[in-house]
């Protein structure tokens, strides 16, 4: 999928998108909803203690990740996995189609991975003349679009039955109605067809456990479980963090997740698979291979945004944004939409060409409160504008004399009093109707889309010693 | 024996990044978890009687999840329900895991008045050839491990004659277990693998919390994308 550079430009088209707007504020406000529901059953109070116990789990295994990750790899390489330590995506992506290539693959299904998306895998395996089916039915739904996941959990929330009728015809050999139990019912056959014929799968990984060489997969459709029942040959690519000391850490995670996502008490499917199926086993893969992917993961170790490695990819501050249920998942632009695609875009991809995202925030901190790890969202994208300022130090004279002035003008009563007389004086021709319809950019630019009255006849601090005089008789 | 994997990726350069950028916070990093669970989850032995509300708990959580759960009295009663699931769902073939609970059950014989055959793992001894039958399968028969009553969720660690794929493939499955087995929640689970499996965890577990589903087109709750669609718990009075 193409994305126009400009986020002006992507947050306009989607603005204009009013089915998608609609979609997206249905489906936000189902999960969010849902979550409320689940937190209010767990009470509020035991509710932050999970949170507080996640927070913590979480900090620890980040500042000691190359500990366990070590812990990790020995122990998925003793119980006979292979593991692949990728530096970039192109690292990972060479050694999955290497891989696909070596044992002649031709028919490659995923289940949902984020990381994936990241990495563009799919392309460079369609390159090679693999056919890749995704298997998540949200994930389906968009690769027959030929788009990107518009949301972290529900990656086709954009798209309403009519949509899905027809790209699905477009697979099927009879029409299909709009039914959505008809179009779910045509979706199993047809991708269950697919799985009996898999030479590859892939995975992606909510959990490795580093204790015990373990990785858990959630699914609520149980395609995951599938394709790790079904594939001789399993793939799995996590991020570098999403890991775990031991299976009591997993047990507070997974209750927060299905929680946090839905507002399940637990997702239907989780699995929790130590890789190669012992010789006697019949089902399971004869051959796994760990893809641990860094990909700029590592640069954020000890800097200020350390802690948005404590993600778990739950999607709860994408539904309880104000910005992202009004402009959707793509105008974000890249893989991860919502306030933690705003901090993880211009982190992974370079502040030059997503810092603009640091601003599709109101800074409210909606996404700071329904973080599940407690991940401070909105401070990170504060700090992301001042960075994108640093960086660009662009208007940097201009605005020093700007703020200087106003500074000046700013700390004395008389200077501050004698200036806004003077702007009361001067501001006729830029005033109609009793606003501040014109002015010079950047004024111009704040004044499209918002209103500033035109200042007023009379001053509060000229009314006050009258009202004071008032108030004593 | 399994022999040793393989690792790609410059080991050394990959972790010496990795330590070079952590760094150590004023205060000194967080410490571990010791105990991650501790206070978040009902810890407690359960009594017999117990286990009888939990029995219940079970029953709605699987219930609200749109599953169907009874309670059985006796092995007698416990076969009689089986037969009426396959009725109901008109099935005509089934597979179960090779569990020396279920072979107690002699459903092989049992079913033939339903006219249901049902068919123990191994289905056969290759990929090839096992694929195939266990596709055309109706139904899955397990005995769970243990199930947790606060979520409504089976455990079920498979093994070479318990393999996942008979409660994964299949649109029908059935899973047997005992008031014994029942436990409140992930405490007691993760305390019992801790202490039976240390850290050699079997190759797959699986936690199945209800019916599969989705909610991908337009937020409407679906039932059986790709799992099981119908799933059945019988529940029988432990001795």
């Amino acid at each position: 999928m193409h994305f126009e550079p400009s986020f002006h430009k992507r947050y306009h088209k989607a603005l204009r998108d009013q089915a998608m707007i609609k979609a997206v504020k249905l489906g936000t406000g189902r999960l969010r909803g849902q979550r409320a529901t689940a937190v209010e059953a767990v009470g509020k109070e035991r509710w932050m203690e999970f949170r507080d116990r996640a927070e913590a789990i979480r900090l620890h295994v980040i500042q000691h990740l190359d500990q366990y990750l070590e812990q990790l790899v020995d122990n998925v390489l003793k119980k006979g996995g292979h593991v692949c330590l990728a530096k970039t995506g192109e690292e990972a992506v060479q050694y999955i189609t290497s891989l696909a290539k070596k044992k002649n693959a031709k028919a490659i299904i995923k289940s949902k991975s984020m990381v994936s998306e990241e990495i563009h895998l799919n392309p460079a395996l369609e390159k090679e003349g693999c056919n890749v089916i995704e298997s998540d039915l949200g994930e389906w739904i968009i690769q027959l679009a030929g788009e990107t996941p518009s949301h972290i959990i529900a990656p086709a929330m954009h798209k309403n039955r009519l949509q899905v009728a027809e790209l699905f015809n477009a697979v099927s050999e009879e029409k299909l109605s709009t039914e959505i139990a008809d179009l779910c019912g045509f979706a199993r056959k047809h991708l269950r067809e697919k799985f009996l014929g898999i030479d590859i799968g892939i995975t992606g990984c909510n959990f490795a456990i580093a204790d015990s060489g373990a990785i858990t997969l959630c699914t609520n459709e149980g395609n995951a479980r599938i394709i790790s029942a079904l594939s001789p040959t399993l793939v799995t690519i996590m991020g570098m963090e999403r890991i775990l000391p031991s299976i009591d850490d997993l047990a507070v995670m997974l209750s927060l997740l299905a929680r946090s996502a839905t507002g399940q008490k637990l997702t239907v499917y989780n699995t929790l698979s130590t890789g190669v199926r012992n010789e006697e086993e019949l089902d399971g893969p004869q051959e796994f291979h760990l893809v641990i992917v860094d990909n700029g993961r590592s640069k954020l170790l000890g800097t200020k945004y350390e802690k948005v490695l404590n993600c778990i990819r739950c999607g709860s501050c994408l539904n309880a944004c104000p910005v992202y249920r009004n402009i959707g998942g793509h105008a974000y632009g890249w893989v991860y939409p919502g306030p933690i695609g705003a901090v993880l875009s211009p982190l992974y991809q370079g502040i030059d060409k997503f810092g603009e995202l640091a601003y599709a925030t109101t800074l409210c901190g909606a996404c700071t409160f329904a973080c599940p790890v407690k991940i401070p969202l909105h401070d990170m994208l504060y700090a992301l504008r001042n960075d994108k300022v640093e960086l660009e130090k662009k208007g940097e004279l201009a605005e020093d004399i700007a703020y200087k002035g106003w500074s000046a003008v700013f700390a004395t009563m008389s200077r501050y009093r004698f200036s806004v007389r003077m702007a009361r004086r001067f501001q006729f021709p830029l005033v109609k109707a009793g606003k501040i319809a014109y002015g010079p950019p950047p004024i111009s630019e704040w004044l499209k889309h918002r209103d500033m009255p035109a200042l007023p006849d009379q001053f509060f601090h000229e009314i006050w010693p009258n009202l004071h005089q008032d108030r004593k008789e | 024996m399994m022999g040793l994997g393989v690792l790609t990726g410059d080991r050394q350069s990959f972790f010496s990044g990795l330590r070079k950028n952590i760094k150590t916070p004023l205060g000194g990093k967080a410490k571990r978890v010791e105990n991650p669970m501790d206070g978040l989850f009902t810890e407690r032995e359960t009594t017999a009687e117990e286990r009888n509300e939990l029995r219940n708990r079970f029953i709605d959580e699987w219930t609200t999840l749109g599953g169907k759960a009874f309670a059985v009295k006796d092995r007698n009663e416990l076969v009689q329900a089986l037969k009426g699931i396959l009725q109901e769902r008109n099935i005509q073939k089934a597979m179960r895991w090779d569990h020396p609970e279920l072979e107690k059950l002699k459903l092989e014989e049992a079913f033939l008045d339903v006219q249901s055959m049902v068919t123990k793992w191994p289905l056969a001894t290759t990929y090839g050839e096992w694929i195939g039958k266990a596709a055309a399968m109706e139904a899955g028969i397990v005995w769970a491990d243990m199930a947790m009553a606060e979520t409504g969720t089976l455990v079920l660690p498979a093994s070479a004659s318990q393999p996942t794929s008979v409660c994964i493939l299949p649109s029908t499955l059935i899973a047997i277990f005992t008031t014994a087995q029942l436990v409140d929640g992930f405490s007691a689970v993760i305390q019992t693998f801790k202490k039976r499996y240390g850290t050699k965890l079997p190759t797959t577990t699986t936690f199945i919390t209800g019916p599969s589903r989705t909610t991908d087109i337009e937020m409407v709750l679906t039932i059986g994308v790709h799992g099981s669609k119908y799933v059945y718990a019988l529940i029988l009075d432990e001795e």
